[in-house]
């Protein structure tokens, strides 16, 4: 694998991964969009530039973006020219997209209404820009009073303010109903802050009425919660906080590259697997505002995160074909892709044919419990497929006192832990009890739940990683709808679907694990032996 | 010449990350633990999961974990500390071990030595599947420790692997590097007006965690029966001026509702207040949760006053409340304390036998990158400078393993050679 990686995003984070690839040797391309290219800004860069080991690429106004770990593949289309370009690996460290609330607050921009980002800059600019556009003395801040604030906004707004009070003689005043200082410092600086005159104003039952007088001032109507007052105030200049959101470019790049988001729009599901700057997409890393809404010192673990994950990634390719994906393709692939939808890990291409890449694949199985053409095989040594694991229970038929043999399919990343957990606890666990590891709950197909029963179990059982846990992303979301074809089938030829049960469960829950599989037992013992069972004994 | 070897102070997520990432890139760590059981706090704690997972990162330590015993390059002590700390080319520390009188390598878990035992106390139990042996005598408790009076758990043993004539033992270990790693302390809230320690059914939110751990339900230590209504008093030793905690302990808004939420999932009939000075953002999906837990549970925004004994050990907590700007007093079954992060207890002297500097706050400095390359070795990494998620804790000791990774020189391929 070339050491080669491309960092997209125009940020302080892109341009800090970017230099420390290069001292450790590595070729980087930054892609960086249209228009902020400009040298100055990766001045940084400067002697990988010389060396001819690093390049910036203009993004221009259409690219597109594909590949899979080891042969990434852009193009740029500029010019009525194609910039093609190759790296081995992806890291996405863009800048965060700012919109200002006005729309929340009733409010449109105006002499007297600013935004966050208009303030900041006229007091990064110094003194004569903030006396041009600040007039009057007091300033009120408007934060998280419709959607919650975030520490990162906070922090913004205490500066500001700290800023106004001390150098230029105003008075500020803070409007919110959460005040965000869960970050390291803002506590103190929240203290700070109140020492040198800022007024805060909190709210939990009320909202201030904010309205807009007839000289353009914002005049808020509040309702002073600890003393119960009412009271007025007509700020000289109101400042709104603004929405941050992912951007463009880490937008556009989740649905070119099939990354997965969380429920915040940022690249990164949120699933505590991908800590810290991992996606599902093995070889594309995230970091910084990309993946979320992140303080200066989050950003900053991001940038050594990456490195070493990108590091890791050339150091220790994951080559070991053991455990990885195969397809059979005469006779029984009929290129039906419901594997290249189904994959978490976007390891299926389909040029020239339906192809697994066995770098990307991560070997849950979930790929080979779909297939409905049965094309699809773990690469596991004889005797390790989940197939042959499955117990032959024939023989623990019972006589008088009847001890039910319970199949139990476990995720080794979850389920199979608190099995494990549950035996140290010295939590007594029923005597027929065989659990089958599995990599994935969604590695476990209908056929392996049939075979389960007809070679003798009396009940079975799916367990594994509580929804948004699992780290193949869905896998427990196909194991459990496979659960309920099944269920749904017996139930209908009369047997009874209290016998497949699925259950979450995370590594950590030995008494819950230990709780759940003797409610199991119990079920069974008031069912009987299984009918399949006795079928399978004749 | 031998492998570039680094060692770990404090087993806790940080540490445990650390170690990992730094063994991954083929270098040796040992790492120390004061404690019975590696893991941290973090290890006790128990997931928040109702129907789908909450993001609080419990599981996470496990994974830390057991990635960490099944290291080859990775060398795991607890009973553990050290004592002193001298540099010449690299570094070598003095360590001191209490004694493990249960042999690792007999026991088999039995757990017969903990219900033999005496003395309640004496024997204690891990947390996770990869605490190896699964329990531990205490040296400071045991009799036989005492005057050699009881040698019970010790004749029990099936295995023959508990040994109580096992002495403390001290050992010099080298390092070229070494990270600091030793966590936090959470704010004992005896000094507080709430009754702690002196009603039993006060407790801390880490007292909270085990208990539903251990047995999966709020519960009230007096009686054992289900609680059927529990406060939370968050902000117990943070973002206090009056301590000088000038500072938010980050994780307690999310650990309480969280709780908060498995409770209500799995006790729907417990009636939960959550008594705040502002709610804190935790988590990507914070404003829906925050969303649904606000119907769930009574949201008072004041921090309580005193809490007095009420009849059947229940508790009456006396608190401002806002909408009639009024003193009120309520009974509750079980309250639970917030307590924050304070800097570790011993860190003063840990930090003074690294030639350490602490922050204003007293938790340790962040020994920083970003500019020059730093020339002392010693490295801090997680919540030893200040409060931290879990998943804060992770990426704080992935960081500190590529910055030491770099002090050391390692590489053992450069990328031009692969």
């Amino acid at each position: 694998m070339d050491a080669k990686t491309l960092v997209f995003g125009h940020s302080h984070e892109a341009r800090e991964i970017a230099n420390r690839l290069l001292q450790h040797g590595g070729e980087v391309v930054v892609a960086t969009p249209a228009g902020t290219e400009d040298r100055h800004h990766f001045e940084n860069l400067g002697t990988g530039i010389g060396s001819g080991r690093c390049e910036i690429l203009p993004l221009g106004n259409s690219f597109s973006c594909d590949g899979s770990v080891g042969r990434f593949g852009i193009s740029v289309h500029a010019d009525g020219h194609v910039h093609t370009k190759t790296a081995s690996s992806i890291v996405i460290a863009d800048t965060i997209e700012r919109s200002p609330n006005y729309s929340f607050y009733s409010l449109g921009p105006s002499a007297y209404v600013v935004s966050l980002s208009q303030i900041m800059t006229w007091i990064a600019a110094g003194s004569e820009a903030v006396t041009a556009h600040l007039a009057g003395k007091r300033i009120a801040f408007l934060t998280g009073l419709v959607e919650e604030s975030n520490p990162v906004i906070t922090e913004e707004i205490m500066r500001c303010a700290l800023n106004c009070q001390q150098v230029f003689d105003k008075q500020t005043y803070l409007f919110t109903r959460n005040l965000k200082v869960a970050a390291n410092g803002l506590e103190a600086l929240y203290r700070q802050t109140k020492e040198a005159g800022m007024v805060y104003m909190k709210f939990a039952e009320t909202i201030p009425k904010i309205e807009v007088s007839g000289d353009g001032r914002v005049v808020l109507t509040y309702l002073d919660e600890v003393i119960r007052e009412r009271f007025q105030l007509k700020p000289d200049v109101t400042v709104v906080d603004e929405t941050l959101q992912s951007s463009a470019l880490s937008r556009d790049l989740s649905y070119k590259l099939r990354i997965h988001t969380g429920p915040d729009g940022f690249i990164q599901s949120d699933n505590v697997h991908r800590a810290t700057v991992f996606t599902n997409r093995t070889g594309i890393f995230v970091a910084g505002f990309s993946r979320g809404i992140q303080t200066r010192t989050d950003r900053q673990a991001d940038v050594g995160n990456t490195v070493q994950a990108v590091l890791n990634l050339y150091q220790h390719p994951p080559e070991d074909p053991v455990g990885k994906a195969h397809i059979r393709y005469s006779g029984h692939c009929v290129g039906c892709l419901t594997c290249f939808r189904a994959c978490p890990y976007g390891a299926i291409s389909l040029t020239p044919r339906v192809t697994v890449d066995p770098l990307a694949c991560e070997g849950c199985g979930i790929c080979a419990a779909e297939c409905p053409r049965f094309a699809i095989t773990i690469n596991m040594p004889a005797g390790e497929n989940i197939s042959e694991r499955i117990p032959d229970a024939k023989k623990k038929v019972a006589t008088e006192n009847f001890k039910p043999a319970i199949t139990a399919f476990c995720c080794s990343r979850s389920a199979k832990g608190a099995g494990d957990l549950a035996v140290k606890m010295g939590c007594s666990l029923p005597s027929g009890l065989t659990l089958v590891a599995v990599p994935c709950a969604g590695s476990v197909s209908l056929v392996h739940l049939t075979a389960a029963f007809k070679q003798g179990a009396d009940g079975v059982l799916v367990m594994t990683c509580h929804d948004g846990n699992c780290h193949s992303e869905y896998g427990n979301i196909y194991a459990h709808r496979r659960v309920e074809q099944l269920t749904d089938l017996l139930s209908q030829i009369g047997f009874e679907p209290e016998r497949l049960q699925y259950r979450t469960l995370a590594s950590n829950m030995g008494t819950e694990f230990a709780g759940a599989v003797s409610a199991f037992e119990n079920t069974l013992r008031d069912l009987g032996p299984s009918l399949l069972k006795e079928e399978s004994e004749k | 010449m031998r492998a570039k070897k680094v060692l770990v102070v404090g087993g806790g997520v940080a540490g445990l990350t650390a170690a990992t990432d730094l063994a991954e890139r083929g270098i040796d760590v040992d790492i120390v633990e004061r404690t019975d059981f590696s893991g941290g706090h973090a290890i006790q704690y128990t997931c928040k999961a109702t129907d789908k997972c909450v993001k609080c990162g419990a599981c996470m330590v496990e994974e830390k974990l057991d990635r960490v015993v099944h290291h080859p390059r990775i060398n795991m002590m607890n009973r553990t500390w050290i004592e002193h700390v001298s540099k010449t080319e690299d570094f070598s520390v003095d360590i001191r071990k209490k004694p493990v009188f249960i042999d690792p390598e007999k026991c088999s878990n039995c757990g017969v030595c903990f219900e033999k035992c005496p003395e309640p106390g004496v024997i204690s139990k891990g947390y996770s599947k990869n605490h190896h042996p699964f329990y531990a005598i205490s040296a400071e408790k045991c009799r036989y420790q005492k005057d050699q009076s009881c040698t019970v758990c010790q004749n029990a043993c099936p295995e023959k692997a508990i040994d109580l004539c096992v002495k403390a033992s001290a050992e010099t270990i080298q390092a070229d590097a070494v990270i600091l790693a030793t966590g936090f302390s959470p704010f004992d809230p005896t000094s507080k007006p709430y009754g702690y320690g002196k009603f039993k059914n006060v407790i801390t939110n880490l007292e909270m965690e085990r208990m539903l751990r251990i047995h999966g339900r709020a519960l009230s230590p007096a009686g054992g029966e289900a609680a059927g209504s529990i406060a939370f008093i968050q902000c117990v030793g943070s973002r206090d001026a009056k301590l000088n905690h000038l500072w938010c302990s980050q994780v307690c808004c999310g650990s309480a509702l969280r709780m908060a939420g498995l409770v209500k999932a799995r006790q729907p009939e417990t009636q939960i207040t959550f008594f705040y000075m502002d709610v804190q953002t935790f988590g990507r999906d914070f404003s829906e949760y925050y969303s649904n837990i606000q119907k769930k549970v009574r949201f008072m925004r004041a921090i309580p006053g005193d809490i007095y004994p009420a009849d059947n050990e229940r508790l009456r907590v006396t608190f401002m409340d806002g909408a009639s700007s009024e003193g009120r007093q309520e009974e509750f079954d079980l309250v639970v304390l917030s307590v924050g992060m304070t800097p570790c207890e011993d860190l003063r002297d840990t930090a003074a036998t690294l030639k350490l500097k602490l922050a204003e706050t007293g938790f340790a400095e962040k020994v920083d990158d970003t500019g020059a390359l730093d020339d002392k070795g010693v490295f801090t990494t997680g919540a030893v400078t200040g409060p931290m998620s879990i998943p804060e804790s992770i990426a704080s000791a992935g960081e500190t393993a590529f910055q030491v990774a770099r002090y050391l020189g390692v590489k053992t391929r450069t990328l031009h050679e692969i």
